[in-house]
């Protein structure tokens, strides 16, 4: 592969220049600022069109917008590369990303396959085998990819390493895995309290226990409330008397229902006892009505009567006597006769009268006696009946009933008060109850966030953690496939190099060191033939590492483009060196350039003296 | 003839917790449930409707507490002169504790309490009403009511699937429910206004009047982020042998779920000006907003999508933002460019594993494939 012409038509500072390039040794010389680092810029755009790799569209790199000349309208350049016994023409338009390749010789345009995403002709990835990134690693060596003294035998080694794991220098494993290890860092784990994963999880638990807090708290208001609705209906029934409280007046309603069935058998007593009375005091009646009856007024002036009749009889006896004897004097004292006969005969018939009327009173009188008598019987009957059915034996017990009765009265109107007052106080009682459960309730929620807001923060939080969850995983997952595989391709590649690089090793160090060692600890040392001793990279001498580190980088690009033997571009490496380094840098350079296209481009005098002690054969071209 | 005017509302889930909204937002939210309420008591006042059906999962059993049903309590007893019937679901079941049963509600509120279909008959109009409740999250029995009395309006209030055949949530079939002889049948449950015509046919319920035999008010404020479209109560007319029905939609926020492509954004100001005006395209910034961002971003772009949603959100009253943007790698091109290193191989691998995995396990491998390939290509 050969770099034939460059066409700088409109690029950078650059304005319809032609570069001619021949196989072998060129060296562009240029002052500072000259553009010498445009040309190997021209050159890696002309053939990547200033896109980033990879990515799935058009991404422009800034060199893109670096090199776009100030004053003119085009941005453009050509470029003609011969490989295959071919010679390709690449024009290119980058103001308008329009490019197109022709066959130099016939001038015919050619066909080809555009790259998805960046839009590149395939072509000429096909052409170089390397993508921009294995471009700018391998065959095009500038200041940035050389290092100052100290360093650079770990950058080397380093260098080395990624290569032997990863094909290109530009990956480095330890980074990615680091890359990758920083995100799993990052979210943290349990025992990082600082971290994300674990706060999450702290927070997470946290939330569970307010949850399980409000769910208790919510499940005892819904106790509450319940209890409230049962204590409302009960107040409300006690009020309206639908019901009594069972358990507070239980004992009472007893006692009352005891007092109550004590008291029905007294149900008819005062009936009973008035009754009583009545008999009593007709009883009274009767027996002084039979009083009444001995004494018979009547009776007795009717006997004092007739007694006074017999007296007068006797009075009337003598009369007659007298009066007789008197006739006998004197005869018509009979006529004195006439009025003691007469008063004689009414006193005979009124005592007759009188005897009758005696005899009339006195049957009346035993009648009457024998009515009260019966009567008398009767009432005393009845008495004793009602003795009998209220279970007395005398009127006083009977009284006795009366008394017990008023106390058993009263006694249920105490019993009833009671439970008035229980009833009052069974009501005040739920009332209190009430209230301390309403403000039990009030309170009881105060201080909790709704249960609903808690389970959000909770989903939310498992949200993240499940996000954390799954980048954790995936970096994991990622870190062992990179590693799996970059453990496979260190081995295949170790080998490579190792075969590779023995005739390098050999000759650059003039058969002190025959092959390079890569440990599976990625140590990369040489091995001292005389001793089969390993030495370490860093005890080499600086050019011999120079020379190791371009052998490496030529040796990656001929195996990635199959042995073509690309270019190598050398964009002013060497100015740090010191004239013994630089020596042996410039005269591997020349021996690389027996087998290779090198453009080696310096802006030092003595860069150009030196391959000039060499006798080096070159082609020339000052900017 | 006779036609009484009422209005439906359903599934209002009053406490519930949101999903897929920030926490905050979520407060407004319950906040917004009452004020549906609200609302609806409202249109009742100034339109003197005499009947109110609620058709279940008024609120959550497990989350609502005391003060809420205070509220919802005072609400129905400011419409005295209208007669409330709530059948429960499967949320607001009766249970022991339940509010239905130990709570004094309203005199003008009429509570299903029993799991048997009892029949309230109005005075002063001849409307009978048939519901009965849920007791337990879930049911499955072979349902069945019929009206004992063809001479008056027969409604019955239910919460049911007449969706899905195989619902553990009480599936009845539309046939089943026109089986009835009903004259309207207010159902709830499904969260999307549904109704079944007077031929029997299931279609979606809009702010079109149409004569019905039952319908779903859905949600009356959305729910979730699938609960897009119109949300509200039913407001109409019974009449003998249908209802004259439609959708009022006085659902406070609308769920706007968009998805918005990111592939031609090449900054940070792009990407936050798609989607901006990809969502005042499709709503305004009282909205919920699920934006599904999607298509090729830069890797280092994709990074900051976090930040940009976080700076664009308090714009809005929620806004959710689901990346699904994958990173701006072709992964054919990255495998012919590495086809000789370990980020070829790794794409490859990577590649061959998720195609071997299972749903869940390709999510994780995804991520594992692009930020193994962001760890290998960022050096």
């Amino acid at each position: 592969m050969i770099i034939v012409k460059l066409y700088l038509t409109n690029f950078g500072k650059f304005k319809n220049r032609v570069l001619d390039l021949t196989p072998g040794l060129n060296i562009i010389y240029g002052a500072n600022e000259a553009g010498k680092s445009t040309v190997r810029s021209f050159i890696e755009g002309m053939l990547y069109g200033f896109k980033k790799p990879n990515a799935a569209k058009r991404i422009f790199t800034e060199e893109k917008q670096r090199y776009k000349p100030w004053l003119n309208t085009t941005y453009a350049g050509a470029m003609e590369y011969s490989t295959d016994n071919k010679i390709y023409r690449i024009e290119r338009d980058f103001l308008n990303d329009k490019i197109s390749i022709y066959d130099a010789e016939s001038g015919n345009a050619l066909e080809y396959a555009v790259l998805p995403g960046t839009r590149e002709p395939d072509i000429i990835t096909r052409h170089w085998q390397l993508n921009a990134i294995s471009f700018a690693n391998t065959i095009s060596i500038d200041q940035r990819n050389t290092f100052s003294s100290k360093a650079m035998a770990k950058e080397v080694a380093d260098t080395w390493l990624n290569v032997a794991q990863a094909g290109i220098q530009d990956v480095s494993i330890n980074h990615a895995i680091k890359y990758l290890s920083d995100i799993i860092d990052t979210i943290g784990s349990d025992s990082a309290p600082t971290r994300p994963w674990a706060k999450a999880h702290q927070k997470l638990e946290q939330l569970e226990s307010e949850h399980a807090m409000a769910e208790k708290r919510i499940s005892e208001m819904q106790e509450n409330i319940a209890r409230a609705h049962v204590l409302r209906i009960e107040i409300n029934d006690i009020r309206t008397g639908k019901v009594i409280d069972e358990s507070q007046t239980a004992l009472l309603k007893n006692r009352k229902q005891l007092l109550e069935t004590k008291l029905k058998s007294f149900d008819n007593i005062e009936q009973h006892i008035e009754q009583l009375m009545s008999i009593e005091r007709q009883l009274q009646e009767t027996k002084s009505e039979l009083e009444k009856l001995r004494p018979i007024e009547a009776n007795e002036n009717m006997e004092n009567e007739i007694t006074a009749i017999q007296r007068r009889r006797w009075l009337y006896a003598i009369s007659g006597c007298i009066v007789l004897i008197a006739t006998i004097k004197f005869p018509p004292s009979a006529m004195a006769l006439i009025p003691i006969i007469g008063l004689t005969v009414y006193d005979r018939h009124n005592e007759k009268k009188l005897r009758k009327q005696i005899q009339h009173s006195s049957y009346q009188l035993k009648n009457q006696r024998e009515a009260l008598d019966k009567k008398y019987a009767e009432l005393e009957n009845t008495k004793h009946q009602i003795f009998d059915i209220i279970g007395v034996q005398d009127i006083t017990q009977a009284i006795e009933l009366i008394k017990q009765k008023d106390i058993l009265t009263l006694e249920i109107e105490q019993v009833n008060n009671e439970c008035k007052q229980v009833k009052q106080k069974s009501i005040h009682d739920k009332e209190v109850e009430l209230a301390a459960l309403e403000a039990r309730t009030e309170a009881m929620l105060s201080d909790i966030r709704p249960l609903a807001a808690i389970e959000e923060e909770m989903e939310y939080i498992k949200q993240q953690i499940k996000d954390m969850d799954i980048q954790k995983q995936a970096a994991y997952k990622a870190i062992s496939v990179i590693k799996k595989l970059s453990d496979q391709i260190q081995s295949d590649f170790s080998i490579y190099i190792n075969d590779a690089s023995t005739p390098l090793i050999k000759h650059m160090t003039d058969g002190r060191y025959n092959s390079i060692n890569i440990s599976n600890d990625l140590q990369i040392k040489v091995i001292d033939p005389g001793n089969n001793v390993l030495v370490p990279l860093e005890q080499l001498s600086t050019g011999t590492i120079d020379q190791l580190y371009m052998a490496v980088r030529l040796t990656i690009a001929d195996m990635l483009s199959e042995h073509k033997k690309l270019p190598l571009i050398i964009d002013d490496a060497f100015s740090e060196y010191d004239d013994k380094r630089l020596k042996n840098a410039i005269e591997y350079i020349a021996e690389l350039a027996q087998k290779r296209q090198v453009i080696f481009m310096t802006c030092h005098k003595r860069d150009v003296q030196a391959l000039q002690n060499l006798n080096a054969r070159y082609n020339s071209i000052e900017l | 003839m006779l036609s009484i005017p009422f209005m439906q509302l359903g599934d209002l889930h009053i406490s519930t917790p949101f999903k897929g909204i920030s926490p905050s937002a979520g407060y407004m939210r319950r906040q917004e449930l009452i004020g549906a309420l609200k609302s609806a008591v409202e249109i009742i006042k100034s339109n003197n409707i005499p009947i109110l059906f609620i058709t279940g999962d008024l609120y959550e059993n497990n989350y609502i507490t005391q003060p809420t049903i205070v509220e919802i309590s005072r609400l129905l007893a400011s419409i005295p002169n209208t007669s409330v019937f709530i059948s429960p679901g499967n949320h607001d079941y009766i249970h022991k504790r339940s509010f239905y049963t130990n709570w004094e509600w309203p005199s003008n509120v009429h509570i299903f309490t029993s799991p048997s279909v009892q029949r309230i008959d109005l005075n002063d109009v001849p409307v009978s009403i048939y519901g009965f409740a849920w007791d337990k999250p879930e049911l499955a029995f072979p349902m069945d009511m019929k009206p004992n009395d063809a001479s008056r309006i027969n409604v019955a209030v239910i919460h049911a699937d007449a969706l899905s055949p195989s619902s553990p949530y009480l599936a009845i079939e539309p046939k089943k429910l026109m089986s009835w002889n009903m004259d309207y049948i207010a159902l709830g449950h499904i969260h999307k206004p549904y109704a079944i015509d007077i031929h029997t046919q299931l279609r979606p319920l809009d702010t079109d009047s149409i004569q019905a035999s039952a319908a779903y008010a859905g949600s009356t404020e959305p729910l979730n982020v699938s609960e897009y479209g119109d949300h509200g109560i039913i407001v109409g007319a019974l009449s003998k042998n249908h209802a004259s029905i439609r959708l009022l939609p006085i659902a406070k926020r609308r769920v706007i779920n968009i998805d918005v492509s990111l592939t031609d954004c090449q900054t940070e100001s792009d990407i936050k000006e798609k989607i901006l005006t990809s969502a005042s395209k499709s709503g305004t910034k009282n909205d919920m907003y699920s934006i599904c961002l999607k298509g090729r971003v830069e890797a280092h772009l994709r990074d900051s999508i976090a930040n940009i949603a976080g700076s664009i959100t308090p714009q809005f009253f929620s806004l959710s933002i689901i990346d699904q943007t994958i990173p701006d790698y072709d992964l054919d091109y990255i495998k012919q460019q590495h086809s000789n290193d370990i980020i070829g191989k790794f794409v490859e691998y990577m590649e061959d594993e998720i195609q071997a995995a299972g749903p869940e396990q390709q999510l994780i491998l995804r991520q594992s494939l692009y930020m193994g390939l962001e760890a290998l290509l960022t050096q």
